[in-house]
């Protein structure tokens, strides 16, 4: 099944990419040819096998920490990296009117 | 002086031992290279004052008897580690002018070693790309030409700034990360020698990420001793990255030489694809006949599941990176763009600072995990993965570690790259791929020269945390191969 334009445009809000109309159409045929692509996966039998998201899963359980506060009062370097603060808060766009 | 530059590591800390040079004329040396060899763009950020101001603590230690193994040592660094004060870039639009105010547990283990922050390393713009053709910083140059045309070739990629950095002397080693064979395909391409260690031996703290479940931190080198060097600073448990291993790190640099008598290699018959470089099979029978000079015996396997891995391996690292860039939104670092809403400024900055490759890769991740395609394609990616790893596991009942090429070709015209589709591409790194997949450790030596004169590459692939084996193989490999291991460097 072809992707069409209202997927791609979906995709790319979620995404939150503004991709321009004009681009729609190829973005589309990039989904489509990856799926075309992927598509030889389902030669692969996989009943009943686990799908693995991580290389550790099984020997080698993650390590957990004590709940203890090891960093903090780093307010003024993290507001150096954002391009817009003010009072030590981030400024976004107004969102409530 | 500048005859410094061809120093490897061991020499070079031989040479600051006895007093022959300093660590500033050192330092010195390769920025002089660097001044030359501008146009490869290996570095997104050079850093020759902090450097020099490196250089003369380590000076100081070094009088002073407190020398630490890697002190004094120019050290290139991928653009992908955060480095504190130093802007870091991932070779993206959107990260510019970020200066992180911390240090990656990696980038510092280093730098307790002794080691000289020389700059920035070029990549492909958040490790996605098999060129260094990708980031927004343009295009780094591999330092070799063919015999018999004088095209610029990519360095291959990601870490390509690192490889053409290390491989033309503007450092005596490097970092790089190795998310589907971002080290050793490169390093291939640029005859160096690199190592993806086992997924969990180095620290990801403070290095940004790709696709979490296959990143790893590894270094490049122009020797095995170097690189076994630069692995045993690196590697090591960091509270600070959950998956990383609670494993001693053994001491690489004892592993080296001798024999092997009473190992098993496995040479799997599915990296033998039609159209593959003859030259690329012939270094490999050979390497296949230095091993068995060494005592091993060699045995051929089967790891069914290969010719999926290039794929599988596309879905879950589009679909992590889909999830891990989503941090960037103009509002907590890097660029931001105007919009009259909140969902307009993210969209708008968004497109601004990702390239093209990148905004592809999150676009198909972003779909891969949408409801409607997320079972038949990345959980079929996920357990096709386990396949994967279910082969190696299989193999290594009988072998101790694998001999593959570490790419089907030698490295590629920059302009034939970029007129390649993604597909084609990621061919490139069909043999390197695997190995990310099952999280193994795998390193690429130079073995050969191609009939027009390129470097290629043996890849040995061991078991988790098996380094140790990894590179007793890539040393006695080494030696049979006597690869020239000095510098390509740029005619002054």
């Amino acid at each position: 099944m072809p992707v069409d334009i209202a997927t791609v445009k979906q995709v790319a809000y979620l995404a939150r990419l503004k991709v321009p109309d004009s681009d729609l159409e190829k973005v589309a045929e990039e989904l489509d040819s990856l799926c075309e692509w992927a598509e030889h996966l389902k030669q692969v039998n996989t009943d009943g096998v686990e799908p693995l998201t991580s290389v550790l899963d099984k020997d080698m359980p993650l390590i957990y920490r004590q709940d203890e506060v090891s960093d903090g009062n780093k307010q003024e370097e993290l507001m150096k990296c954002a391009k817009v603060s003010a009072d030590g808060f981030y400024v976004v766009p107004r969102m409530v009117e | 002086m500048t005859d410094l530059v061809e120093l490897t590591i061991a020499q070079a800390t031989e040479g600051l031992k006895k007093g022959e040079f300093s660590a500033v004329e050192l330092a010195k040396a390769h920025i002089e290279e660097m001044e030359k060899a501008k146009h490869l763009n290996a570095y997104i950020t050079e850093t020759p004052d902090i450097a020099l101001e490196m250089a003369a603590k380590s000076d100081e230690r070094i009088k002073k008897g407190e020398a630490g193994e890697l002190e004094g040592i120019p050290v290139g660094m991928k653009d992908l580690y955060c480095t504190n004060g130093v802007m870091t870039t991932a070779a993206s639009h959107i990260l510019e002018g970020f200066i992180p105010f911390y240090e990656s547990t990696v980038s510092q283990k280093l730098w307790d070693a002794g080691a000289v922050l020389m700059g920035k390393t070029n990549l492909d713009e958040f490790a996605m790309g098999s060129g260094t053709i990708t980031g927004y910083y343009g295009a780094a140059q591999n330092p070799w030409k063919r015999s018999n045309d004088d095209s610029v070739l990519v360095p291959g990629g990601s870490s390509g700034g690192s490889a053409a950095a290390v491989s033309a002397g503007l450092c005596m080693a490097a970092t790089g990360t190795d998310t589907g064979g971002s080290i050793r395909q490169p390093a291939s391409f640029c005859g160096v020698t690199g190592i993806k260690p086992t997924y969990g031996r180095c620290s990801r703290y403070g290095i940004i990420a790709f696709a979490s479940s296959l990143d790893q931190a590894g270094p490049m080198a122009r020797d095995v001793k170097d690189t076994a060097l630069m692995l045993k600073i690196m590697a090591g448990f960091d509270n600070k990255d959950s998956t990383s291993a609670q494993i001693a790190v053994p001491d690489y640099l004892q592993a080296l030489g001798g024999d092997l008598k009473g190992k098993v290699v496995g040479i799997p018959k599915e990296y033998r694809p039609n159209g593959i470089n003859p030259d690329v099979i012939k270094m490999w029978d050979e390497g296949i006949k230095w091993l068995k000079d060494a005592g091993a015996e060699v045995v051929e396997i089967s790891l069914p599941n290969t010719e999926y891995a290039l794929t599988v391996y596309h879905v879950i690292a589009s679909a992590e990176c889909s999830s891990n860039l989503a941090r960037y939104d103009g509002v907590r670092f890097g660029i931001r763009a105007e919009g009259n809403t909140l969902d307009e400024m993210y969209a708008n900055t968004r497109m601004e600072g990702f390239g093209k490759e990148v905004r592809r890769r999150i676009l198909v991740g972003t779909y891969i995990l949408g409801s409607s395609r997320y079972e038949d394609y990345f959980l079929k990616a996920q357990k096709v993965r386990r396949l994967i790893v279910n082969d190696f596991n299989e193999a290594f009942k009988k072998v101790d570690f694998l001999l593959t090429p570490a790419a089907p070709s030698t490295a590629v015209r920059e302009d034939e790259m970029r007129s390649q589709d993604p597909i084609t591409v990621f061919l490139n790194d069909a043999f390197v791929c695997p190995a990310s997949l099952a999280g193994l450790p795998a390193m690429v030596v130079p073995a050969a020269l191609s009939s027009d004169g390129l470097p290629l590459g043996l890849q040995i692939i061991g078991k988790p945390f098996g380094e140790e084996m990894v590179f007793k193989a890539a040393s006695i490999i080494e030696q049979a191969a006597n690869f020239n291991r000095k510098p390509h460097r740029v005619e002054a």
